[in-house]
């Protein structure tokens, strides 16, 4: 009895390691912002909410539940001026394996209260006594808690595409 | 104090996968990889 076969060696399928790729990198970045957003919201204090609103373009792209409100003694609400003040977005090249989110903010009084303490030093222009003062340093914490994500993070296994062993 | 707060946060898959297209043809080089973080 006479057997033949033809054997060809594993490779890597990359068109669906790609697809694979995209899709759980997607997943990943979104519950990284998830951490950042839980992080970084709970360090802002909310008076007129105009700081915690600047999160709000990113919280509505996860669809991360993120309450704005003002408090009674504030003479009006600010979550237009924060989110008119902020920008917030993700951005993903499956080609270049790059996904990345972004968090940008102008709001003065929010960039004032990131680095200073506004009741030891006031800012003349900003001034108002606070009642949870900064250095509010939520940049460090929301990085602090993307990276808790990021530590633990694989790329999926890589799809063997197979071919079948002839034998006659 | 600057005008402008910005944060730029995640992972860079590029060299991994650049790794994967060179080693695809040899599937014992071809183990878990893992992404590189990116901070900006």
């Amino acid at each position: 009895m006479k057997f033949t076969g033809t054997f060809v060696a594993p490779r890597v399928d990359l068109a669906k390691f790609r697809a694979q790729l995209h899709s759980e990198l997607l997943e990943l970045l979104t519950r990284a912002a998830f951490e950042w957003l839980e992080e970084t919201a709970k360090t802002i204090p909310q008076w007129s909410g105009a700081s915690a609103a600047t999160f709000l373009h990113l919280a509505r792209q996860i669809g991360y539940s993120l309450p704005i409100s003002k408090a009674s003694n504030a003479p009006f609400s600010g979550e237009s001026i924060g989110l008119a003040q902020s920008k917030g977005e993700f951005v993903s090249d499956p080609q270049s394996g790059k996904y990345h989110f972004e968090y940008s903010t102008r709001l003065t009084h929010l960039i004032y209260n990131e680095f200073n303490n506004a009741n030891i030093t006031p800012d003349e222009k900003l001034f108002s006594r606070l009642l949870n003062p900064g250095p509010y340093r939520f940049q460090d914490r929301g990085q602090a808690a993307f990276l808790r994500v990021a530590s633990g993070v694989r790329l999926p296994e890589p799809i063997y595409k197979l071919k079948l062993i002839r034998v006659k | 104090m600057p005008d402008e707060i910005k944060q730029v946060l995640g992972f860079d898959a590029g060299p991994a996968l650049q790794a994967l297209q060179h080693d695809s043809h040899d599937g014992e080089k071809c183990g878990r990889r893992r992404p590189s973080v990116a901070i900006a």
